[in-house]
């Protein structure tokens, strides 16, 4: 039991509450976040956090690309999205989303 | 007269929080908990301290009490009241977080959550570098830093 006249360990911290907590920030403070120490990094590079930041039709728009979207990672995904162009619906539409 | 219904929290120091149940049953676990039938006694809460559980149970009773409309005025008075709750040290935030995660409500979580996401947003490369520093408490020093920055723009 932490009291507060005792150091806060981040260690006592559930990991599902630090994903929450980055989730609600920003893309950039999550990869700030992911520098700090290994503890940040792997909340911080969690699909849980990088899935909130990704759009909710995400899906659907990668799933009309003429080329298949692959990705490891949601992180890696949101950056994919974010960085370069992908072409949907057979070459007659073009989308890079900003985000 | 009315009789409201009451339940008894017991806590870690061994202290006894008599509450009324419809301020108990805020939190998720202890509304299962009486659900179950395990409050016929005293509702067992080993793993929070006596100053936590009172400031949850402050913030659970407003809430209940605050009436659920629209008014602008009831609105903004639990906004307020919600803006000084978190004033807290970053030791109180943290074990706020241990407990009011174990104990499952919602709303308050979400409004700690957010008081912690906004003092992590839009960090200066100065503050980022501090936080790398002394990064073997990098939870105290999010708070700190922000704490020290609010502090020396008087904010």
């Amino acid at each position: 039991m932490t009291e507060s006249d005792n150091a806060p360990s981040f260690s006592d911290m559930p990991e599902g509450c630090v994903t929450d907590i980055l989730s609600i920030t920003s893309p950039r403070d999550a990869c700030r976040a992911a520098s700090i120490s290994k503890s940040f990094h792997s909340a911080a590079d969690s699909d849980a956090v990088w899935d909130r930041f990704l759009p909710l039709d995400y899906r659907e728009v990668i799933a009309r690309a003429v080329s298949p979207v692959v990705f490891e990672s949601k992180k890696q995904l949101y950056h994919r999205l974010s960085e370069s162009y992908i072409i949907l619906d057979r070459g007659y539409l073009v989308s890079q989303t900003t985000w | 007269m009315s009789f409201s219904k009451t339940i008894m929290l017991r806590n870690y120091d061994g202290e006894t929080f008599v509450v009324d149940e419809v301020v108990a049953v805020e939190p998720q676990t202890i509304e299962h908990m009486i659900e179950d039938g395990c409050a016929n006694t005293s509702i067992p809460l080993p793993n929070i301290t006596s100053k936590i559980l009172s400031k949850v149970i402050e913030h659970c009773k407003k809430h209940v009490e605050t009436p659920n409309s629209n008014e602008k005025d009831a609105k903004a008075d639990l906004k307020s009241f919600d803006f000084d709750f978190v004033k807290a040290d970053q030791g109180t935030l943290f074990d706020l977080i241990l407990a009011v995660n174990y104990l499952n409500i919602k709303g308050l979580l979400d409004l700690i959550y957010q008081t912690i996401a906004d003092m992590i947003k839009g960090k200066t490369p100065e503050e980022e570098e501090e936080m790398r520093r002394v990064n073997a408490w990098v939870f105290s020093c999010f708070v700190g830093v922000t704490c020290l920055y609010f502090k020396s723009k008087k904010i």
